[in-house]
């Protein structure tokens, strides 16, 4: 594989907000039912009533990923009949990062860590790039990750979809009797090739959250959509249930902070109904509403110590830092990359090409 | 965490393997820079590194060539990972921030071995220098068994050494200690810098003839060195174990005291001890001949003093004066014998009875006015009453009373009662006194040993005295003559440069803050110098040529005693001390040494 690292930082081109998440994966087609817990016509806000006794707090584990692109590059053509080749097309490198952090009552610990990297292309000539050991240590391989078409858009989401695996890979690993937060809806892990495992019932098992920290879909019809404003700090909205390929039951909750706007500090948080229905579905969604939200609060960040503050919970920052972090620094795998372009170069006959900067020849 | 095998890792001295089984205790790490002069090492989990700790690694150059680097933890911090805010603890205590607590060690150096000054490398494995690479790291494998002077412990027991090279004017000479009177214990590691040369074996056949004076400028605390410390309990006298040193008081103590005032016995002046203690004076006849009359002016050599003019000139007429038998001189055939008739008839000499009859030059100097004549018998008749009862000829055998230094081993000056001038005075003839006999000899063996507090009132920075001129005399060519200076003051700052310039050795205790800030202690690191503001007593940073970085050592509790409280009897005496009166049950039996 011949390839050339763009000369542009990798930050320039696209955005790869978290309203991406939600958006790609959350179409507001889904069906949405306001009264699984109470009649449309009644809906108030909730003041969760489950006691928490602050000595002994159950288990909460979060998990999140984070992703960064280190280079984009792009991907030579095969020479053809040993005409040279005629056009490169384009690909990512990526790291990928998910962990997961454990809080009990004094102890928050970074519990299970898993950072991979990727390369992701549409092109056929996509070889997987393995970054010497000798410039710099244990940086690791671009394993091949191959895309649906060169489009930004399908590269990105197969980014994400990486981090996703990854997220969910760990929480077939993820033990304990609490509740674990996904950060992100549940659904997106439904995408995935596995089912997780704690999904299935039983009330020993933790109980699997989605927590969705920026809302970019209305579900509810706008004149329920108004008890959210009239949310108190940790009150709740009633549960209303999302259909669709993977059915959640899910709530708004105002968490402390300011209230500037009538979304000031809302998250929207989902349960799976995997494997639960009828009476028991909705008692199991109303005990477990309410313990998250009586828990969710304590974690809620503020403003002079997070720029996403309250949403974005200190655990998952925390989390978020310290998986930043395990990535390394992108300068030093961009170098690398370069090396190996620039290694290549005596092996391999130059081509013309426009963006003929770098080139490399793996074997 | 596998430690790295190195070829050739065993730490050799002398041809003796070391045992190098010491495990990781943490690695050099990459976030600060590491030199050659100072680096941070992350401290590995389940182990902790505290300060003065020493540390040893290795690092493998290019060629194949192994540096073994050591050095001293100098300073320690924790902090935890992933924690932005300062309250951010609190989160983390909740439960609710994730973090890592990690902490790191500053190392300096203290050996490279061989010496290619190389940093060493981030991630290079760190472990606990102990037994044998513990004294290659300090040098004190390349200091002969012999010379190794016990100079205290280290903070975990283990003996620190002087190299007595540096001590006894082979290579250097010379003490110089700093620190706060009461809490730095300056006096105390004197005595047991002392104690350690007599006792250790480091003097060899010369400890016999080594002689040590000791000025006591405070209280009565040095007058019972010969008596055993009845406070040294069986922990304190354990620790003389691993130094090599057998806990006791000195052996050979003479004790010399001024006469007390008016009593024309001339019984010495102390409070506490009455036996073996020896009244000390200079006969008219002495103080004539020996040309000691300067020393009773502090700024006499300063040459912006007209009167200095006189100073010498009746010097040297006195130096003329015929001497009596018992000690006593005659001036134009008066008999004097004690220094106020000494006074008078200077003063006659300089202050004819008839107003109109001209001074005799001899006595007064070439060109000298009334003035001037006048300034000089104000000074004299001040310095009469401090001095009269030190300058004496008026008792039977007055001479047996001169300062001899080579009667004990250890000759303690008891000056504390003396005021301010006489001090200078005792001081400033007995080291001229002791300084010529050497001069006279003509060798440097055996050593003369001198201590003496308050260097700052002696050798003061700003002006010149005839004390001062012998101390620098002392300092700078007492190496080669056999002189060996322990000097402290309170504050270096304020003491002649030279001197402490000249000390191989330097030594600080506690020190004041705005004081632990100039210039006088660069051979402190940064992190010492703010140590040394909080040392308790007991503690001494010591600075020695051999070794880049200063080592903190505490000295056993004294096993002679520092005060009379203190003094236990000595075998076959009745000479006991006041009985111990200080109830206090201090916890810290440092508490009372100066």
């Amino acid at each position: 594989m011949n390839f050339a690292v763009e000369s542009w930082e990798p930050g320039y081109g696209t955005s790869v907000g978290d309203g991406a998440r939600e958006g790609i994966n959350d179409p507001s087609t889904r069906p949405v039912d306001p009264s699984v817990e109470i009649a449309p016509q009644d809906w108030r806000p909730i003041e969760p009533t489950v006691a928490v006794d602050e000595r002994s707090l159950p288990t909460v584990v979060f998990v999140d990923g984070v992703r960064r692109i280190d280079a984009r590059i792009w991907i030579e053509e095969l020479a053809i009949d040993g005409e040279p080749p005629a056009m490169s097309r384009p690909g990512v490198c990526a790291s990928v990062a998910a962990g997961a952090v454990r809080c009990t009552p004094g102890r928050a610990e970074i519990d299970q860590v898993l950072v991979r990297r990727g390369l992701y292309t549409a092109s056929e000539n996509g070889q997987p790039v393995h970054l010497s050991r000798s410039s710099a240590s244990g940086l690791g391989t671009y394993e091949l990750r191959p895309v649906a078409d060169d489009s930004d858009e399908a590269m990105y989401f197969g980014v994400h979809q990486h981090m996703t695996e990854l997220e969910y890979e760990l929480s077939e690993t993820v033990a304990g009797d609490g509740l674990v937060i996904y950060d992100g809806p549940l659904a997106e892990r439904a995408n995935s090739t596995q089912q997780p495992s704690q999904q299935s019932s039983g009330d020993d098992t933790p109980t699997a959250v989605g927590y969705i920290k920026t809302q970019h879909v209305q579900y509810l019809s706008p004149d329920l959509h108004a008890v959210i404003g009239g949310l108190d700090v940790g009150q709740r909205t009633p549960l209303f249930s999302v259909g669709g390929r993977f059915p959640v039951w899910s709530w708004y909750l105002r968490l402390p902070a300011p209230v500037a706007h009538a979304m000031s500090g809302v998250v929207r948080l989902e349960l799976s109904t995997a494997g639960r229905s009828g009476a028991e579905l909705k008692q199991w969604a109303i005990s477990r509403a309410d313990m998250v939200s009586r828990l969710l609060p304590r974690f809620a960040s503020e403003p002079h110590k997070d720029g996403r503050a309250p949403q974005n919970l200190y655990p998952i920052a925390g989390l978020e830092r310290h998986l930043r972090h395990l990535l390394g620094d992108y300068r030093v795998l961009e170098r690398a990359l370069r090396n190996i372009t620039a290694a290549g170069r005596s092996t391999t006959i130059p081509s013309p090409s426009t963006l003929a900067t770098n080139r490399v020849g793996l074997s | 965490m596998a430690e790295p095998s190195y070829p050739d890792d065993q730490p050799t001295a002398g041809g003796q393997p070391v045992a190098s089984g010491q495990p990781t205790a943490g690695l050099v790490l990459g976030i600060d820079d590491a030199t050659p002069l100072e680096f941070w090492v992350a401290v590995a989990e389940g182990h902790h590194l505290q300060l003065d700790d020493v540390v040893a690694l290795s690092r493998i150059l290019p060629d194949g060539q192994q540096v073994k680097i050591y050095g001293v933890v100098s300073q320690l911090r924790a902090r935890q990972e992933g924690a932005s805010f300062q309250s951010d603890v609190f989160l983390i205590d909740q439960g609710v921030l994730p973090a890592q607590t990690s902490e790191a060690a500053l190392v300096q150096p203290t050996r490279f071995e061989p010496e290619i000054l190389v940093p060493p490398l981030p991630g290079t494995p760190v472990r606990v220098a102990v037994d044998l690479e513990r004294d290659i790291a300090l040098s004190f494998d390349t200091v002969a068994r012999d010379r190794k002077l016990p100079a205290g412990l280290s903070r975990n027991n283990e003996p620190v050494f002087l190299d007595f090279d540096f001590l006894d004017g082979t290579k250097g000479a010379h003490v110089n200690i700093s620190g706060i009177s009461g809490v730095a214990t300056k006096t105390s590691y004197a005595t047991f810098l002392l104690y350690s040369m007599f006792a250790s074996g480091t003097l060899g056949a010369e400890a016999a003839n080594t002689r040590a004076l000791i000025f006591n400028v405070k209280g009565e605390d040095l007058l019972f060195l010969d008596h055993p410390n009845s406070e040294l309990d069986g922990e304190q006298a354990a620790r003389y174990k691993p130094l090599g040193l057998p806990p006791g008081p000195f052996r050979d103590v003479g004790v010399l005291a001024p006469p007390r005032k008016g009593d024309p016995n001339a019984t010495p002046a102390t409070g506490s001890r009455h036996l073996g203690v020896s009244p000390f004076f200079w006969t008219v006849a002495d103080f004539c001949q020996q040309r000691l009359l300067p020393f009773l002016f502090a700024d006499a050599e300063d040459e912006r003093q007209q009167y200095t003019i006189v100073v010498q000139a009746v010097t040297a007429q006195l130096a003329e004066l015929a001497a009596t038998a018992d000690g006593a001189v005659t001036l134009d055939g008066r008999l004097i014998q004690t220094f106020a008739q000494l006074v008078d008839a200077i003063e006659d000499k300089l202050q004819p009875a008839d107003p109109d009859e001209p001074v005799d030059s001899r006595w007064a100097g070439r060109a000298v006015g009334t003035g001037t004549i006048n300034a000089f018998i104000r000074r004299l008749a001040s310095a009469r009453r401090h001095v009269e009862h030190l300058v004496r000829a008026d008792i039977g055998r007055a001479q047996e009373h001169a300062v001899n230094l080579d009667r004990h081993q250890v000759t303690v000056i008891d000056i504390h009662s003396l005021h301010d001038r006489a001090k200078r005075f005792v001081v400033g003839v007995v080291l001229r006194q002791a300084f010529d006999a050497k001069e006279r000899s003509g060798i440097a063996r055996p050593l003369q040993f001198v201590v003496l507090d308050e260097l700052n009132k002696y050798a003061p920075r700003d002006s010149s005295s005839p004390i001062k001129e012998i101390l620098l005399d002392v300092a700078e060519r007492g190496r080669s003559l056999g002189i060996v200076l322990i000097g402290a003051q309170q504050t270096a700052s304020e003491v002649e440069r030279r001197i402490v310039a000249n000390s191989a050795i330097r030594v600080v205790g506690r020190l004041d803050p705005a004081e632990a800030r100039r210039d006088e202690y660069g051979f402190l690191p940064a992190v010492a110098r703010q140590r040394s503001t909080i040392l308790k007593p007991g503690s001494m940073y010591v600075a020695q040529p051999r070794l880049p970085v200063p080592l903190l050592v505490e000295f056993p509790f004294p096993a002679w005693a520092t005060r009379p409280a203190e003094a236990g009897t000595v075998a076959g005496s009745s000479d006991t001390a006041a009985p111990a009166d200080d109830g206090d049950g201090s916890a810290d039996l440092f508490s009372g040494l100066t």
